[in-house]
């Protein structure tokens, strides 16, 4: 009885470590410092191996002193990958308060190298406009380089991947285009 | 007593043992009072998503001519909407009173939450949540509401006799089951109504939906409100519904005041990066499809007391039916019954399991367990027409006018469970619908066109051949109590409308399917009555083998004297819905399929593609509808025979890409939409059809003027549509890799969620602290009215 007991209790351990390891069963537990506190309400699942970086890119539009209703503007890389996962909007520009629009396609069929298209207009009086440089989009990436780089800065990465942003088109309330500059980077002070 | 009379004994009282163990443990959802509509407007199933045109206040516009014979203009009706009848709707209920919450400590939960009920939540300049009463049972005690019977006139009003008192110690009981005065009349569930007591804390702590209906679009924007009430970083996910027709075109994620725009991507693609970020601690959400009407959220490493908002925004065009428009807000994806083999189930589970199935999980809290997270719903109301009446009998509203002519319409009930389908229905004054073309040109040039074709008045006047009606009835678990005492109720009645030359059939499924005879029968007075008894005797239990139900009711030889009509009622909760359209595409042949959505949650995208695919109708039938004033609509609408043959002369108009591609019949009453592409200028469209003998003739308004003309949105319902068409393709075609390209191709070119496609944001500015945390699914409260006990396994 207690041989057939335990016998059953090996057995099951032993099923139960194998579906573990192959990944056929139930998810295990993260690996983690801390045990889970919830093993019946939450299930965790195993960290996939980090291959590249996530980071962000502020571009900053520079109207040149003339107020900015309108713009375009691409986004591109020339080698590695490069794949937009997010667009925030302008941390400090009521007259842009939701992020830009996008258009996204891809240069290789992989879907590795984006290139991103972004657009917004703003409908708010033309005093409430901005004038100076300043951040109108944040671009949320994940990249690879074409060579393998430790803990890179944005900077870093941006010159790696070969990023660019061309200004398409900026225009004041009446449609007119204006002299605009972008860069990627923050506005210098 | 020998020794089988013991054995049997034994096994009965084992029997019944486990019968009361089991009606023991079970309730029934939360009884919600109002009526319902229940009618899907859709002319055409699945073909919600288009303009059309309609008089602009009182004018008269131009009319549609139609081409008459001699014959069928001797039958013209005098006038009037003879086909319209409007419903009456019942005075809006009263809101329902909040439960109880829950004590400070959840016994059930293992992860402690922040400083008991009395700790406020950082939402980072959102406003703190109200602390948590005290409960008044205990956790994990059921409590049960004996309702008392109605007195005097109310009595006599009541649909049901009185319940009878409870004997003592009844609260675990089930009542004697009642005989109903009436066999025609629905009997309500034989189980007590109880109010769920404990609220379980959960990662989705509140949705607001505001939709703005413009002419006879209706665009949404949900906000789900995530938030992690425990002491540990946790990742959140929420299965939950959307229109089956909608098309999901933004997704944004908000933290405090930063709000980032998600981009769609290839399915794959999207959740290979999403893995990434929440492996290496940043702040992610993911949104995928599963079908059509049931997405998947994740939003992964919220850390403690933190919140996020994702932000959705979609839009469908509203369905038209009996002189209404209907908006319709799904709440709660009902337990799905998944046969073996089903490729990508949908598994209900009892919410604290693990999953150990593949695909998507559907995780639902116990009766006695309110979920913690409630969902605000406004509508603003601006047709471009005045409103005649609004009526929303799922829920009660309130309805302010604005200055502009406008109306703004609201859930009464701030705390309101979603656990129900939220439908409004509006009537618009001035003159009836116009079969009409709306279109749109983009900038370079490219035209997208919506042709709404609204069958004749005519057809009212014509009668009909006699029919081969074939009643499928599902008896499977989740149909058990009110579903299935509706679909009941509207079966007899609907045997009692048949004509002597008619014959009929009456089958249902659930494990199984069987039926009441092995051939139709003549619809005489005995084979009637006969077929009331058998429908009364029906039940609902075990699993739901639809395809069964289809087998039997299509796969028998077709009179050729009649008009094989087979009506299906079910709440449509299955995950093989690829299976079931393949199968209504081999085995229809020259009958049609109307199906009946039953219930508080039903199936949408399941019944409106099986009636597209029937080429039929969907209708719904809600638990406190009128089973016998749906059925009457529904017989108005098969009684007269159907516009079918449909041909169209685009005149000028160079046409593309056209959906559905197989041109569908003209109801009573149900417009017809198509949508397309086009190049050219539209002059003269003609639409041709017959109608049993008589040929007709249709001439849609197609003048260039602002009422025809539609906004960019129209491109991506038309995206949609196509993408709608190439997956029902995929039910019976032989090379699924091509269509499947196709359908990721367009969902990407227009920026649309698919099987194929998702949404994913990601916050890169740093990466939250500590590993990516544990994962807390959402749990989901059973639709109002299905039996927990019959559709979730423990």
């Amino acid at each position: 009885g207690r041989a057939a007991t335990l016998f059953f209790l090996l057995t099951t351990l032993c099923i139960t470590t194998t579906a573990s390891i192959s990944g056929a069963g139930p998810t295990t537990a993260p690996t983690t410092t801390t045990p889970p506190a919830i093993p019946l309400l939450g299930y965790g699942s195993p960290p996939t191996p980090a291959a590249g970086h996530f980071f962000s890119i502020p571009i900053t539009l520079d109207p040149q002193n003339q107020p900015l209703a309108a713009y375009q503007l691409e986004l591109t890389a020339a080698h590695g990958t490069f794949q937009v996962v997010g667009i925030e909007n302008a941390p400090n520009l009521p007259a842009f308060p939701n992020p830009a629009r996008y258009d996204r396609t891809t240069a290789h069929p992989d879907q590795s190298l984006d290139r991103l298209i972004l657009a917004d207009f703003s409908l708010a009086p033309p005093e409430d406009l901005p004038t100076e440089p300043a951040v109108i989009a944040t671009i949320h990436a994940y990249a690879v380089p074409p060579q393998p780089l430790t803990h890179p800065t944005p900077e870093q990465l941006t010159q790696a991947l070969g990023l660019t942003a061309t200004l398409t088109q900026a225009a004041n309330p009446q449609g007119q285009p204006i002299p605009a500059t972008v860069t990627l980077s923050k506005p210098t002070p | 007593m020998t020794r089988r009379r013991s054995l049997t004994a034994a096994t009965l009282a084992l029997l019944t043992c486990a019968s009361l163990a089991i009606i023991t443990a079970c309730n029934t959802g939360h009884d919600q009072t109002g009526l319902q509509t229940g009618i899907d407007g859709e002319g055409y199933v699945g073909r919600r998503d288009a303009y059309f045109y309609s008089d602009q206040g009182g004018e008269p516009g131009v009319r549609p001519h139609f081409g008459l014979t001699d014959a069928l203009k001797q039958n013209r009706p005098d006038g009037g909407d003879s086909f319209v009848t409007p419903i009456t709707p019942s005075p809006a209920p009263e809101p329902a009173a909040s439960p109880p919450q829950s004590p400070a400590d959840w016994p059930a939960l293992n992860l402690r939450r922040l400083g008991g009920p009395e700790q406020s939540i950082d939402h980072e300049n959102t406003p703190n949540p109200q602390p948590l009463p005290t409960a008044s049972a205990a956790p994990g005690e059921e409590l049960w509401i004996i309702s008392t019977p109605p007195q005097g006139d109310a009595a006599s009003a009541a649909s049901s006799p009185a319940e009878p008192a409870p004997e003592s110690g009844a609260l675990l009981a089930l009542p004697q089951p009642k005989p109903a005065a009436d066999p025609a009349a629905p009997r309500t569930t034989d189980l007590p109504t109880h109010i769920p007591t404990e609220t379980v804390p959960l990662p989705l702590k509140h949705t607001d939906v505001r939709a703005a209906i413009t002419g006879y679009l209706a665009t949404v924007d949900v906000t789900q409100q995530f938030h992690n009430p425990f002491d540990t970083k946790i990742e959140a996910v929420y299965v939950f519904p959307l229109p089956q027709d909608a098309a999901v075109s933004e997704f944004v994620m908000t933290i405090g005041d930063r709000k980032i725009r998600g981009l769609i991507r290839e399915k794959e693609e999207a959740e290979k990066l999403y893995a990434q970020a929440k492996a290496q601690g940043y702040r992610a959400a993911l949104l995928t499809q599963q079908r059509p009407n049931i997405f998947t959220q994740k939003v992964a490493n919220i850390e403690p007391g933190k919140a996020i908002d994702i932000s959705i925004r979609y839009f469908n065009t509203l369905a038209y039916a009996h002189g209404q428009y209907h908006f319709v807000f799904p709440m709660v994806v009902g337990p799905r019954f998944n046969p073996p083999h089903t490729e990508d189930p949908i598994t209900p589970i009892a919410h604290g399991t693990n999953p150990t199935t593949t695909g998507t999980t559907t995780p639902y809290l116990k009766p006695h367990e309110r979920p913690g997270n409630d969902i605000a719903l406004t509508v603003h109301l601006n047709p471009g027409v005045a409103v005649q009446s609004t009526t929303s009998n799922s829920h009660p509203v309130t309805t302010q006018p604005q200055d502009d002519g406008s109306l703004h319409i609201t859930l009464a009930n701030e705390a309101t469970i979603p656990n129900k389908d939220f439908v409004l229905s509006f009537k618009v004054t001035g003159d009836r619908i116009n079969s009409g073309l709306v279109t749109h040109t983009t900038p370079e040039g490219k035209g997208y066109f919506s042709l709404m074709l609204f069958p004749p008045d005519d057809l009212d006047g014509l009668t009909r051949q006699p029919m081969e009606m074939v009643f499928v009835l599902d008896c499977s678990g989740s149909m058990s109590g009110k579903p299935i005492a509706q679909a009941k109720a509207a079966i007899k009645h609907a045997l009692q409308q048949l004509q002597p030359t008619d014959t009929f059939q009456v089958i249902r499924f659930s494990q199984d399917a069987s039926a009441f005879g092995p051939n139709p029968v003549p619809a005489t007075p005995e084979n009637i009555a006969k077929a009331l008894t058998y429908v009364d005797g029906l039940k609902g239990s075990g699993g739901t083998h639809m395809i069964e139900g289809i087998r039997a009711a299509l796969n028998f030889p077709h009179d050729p004297k009649r008009y094989r009509t087979v009506t299906f009622l079910t709440d449509g909760y299955i995950g093989n819905e690829q299976q079931i359209f393949a199968a209504i595409h081999k085995y229809l042949s020259d009958a049609r399929i109307f199906s009946f959505g039953v219930g508080s949650s039903p199936n949408r995208y399941l019944m409106n593609r099986m009636a597209k695919a029937g080429r039929g109708a969907a209708a719904y039938l809600a638990l406190e509808d009128d089973a016998t004033a749906i059925m009457d609509f529904y017989f108005q609408r098969i009684a007269h025979p159907a516009m079918t043959d449909l041909k169209i002369d685009w005149g000028t108009l160079n046409v593309a890409d056209v959906y559905p591609q197989r041109l569908p019949d003209l109801f009573v009453d149900r417009p017809v939409i198509l949508t397309g592409t086009f190049t050219g200028t539209p002059s003269t469209v003609q639409v041709t059809g017959r109608a049993g003998p008589y040929n007709l003739l249709i001439n849609p308004v197609t003048e260039a003027n602002p009422a025809t003309t539609a906004g960019p949105e129209l491109a991506q319902v038309w995206a949609r549509r196509k993408i709608a068409d190439l997956h029902d393709q995929l039910a019976h075609t032989e090379d699924q890799d091509a269509v499947r390209h196709q359908i990721k191709t367009t969902a990407l070119s227009y920026s649309l969620m698919s099987n194929y496609t998702a949404f994913l944001a990601v916050d890169t500015t740093e990466p939250t602290s500590g590993t990516h945390g544990v994962t807390v699914p959402v749990g989901l409260p059973v639709p109002d009215g299905v039996r927990y006990d019959t559709t979730v396994p423990e």
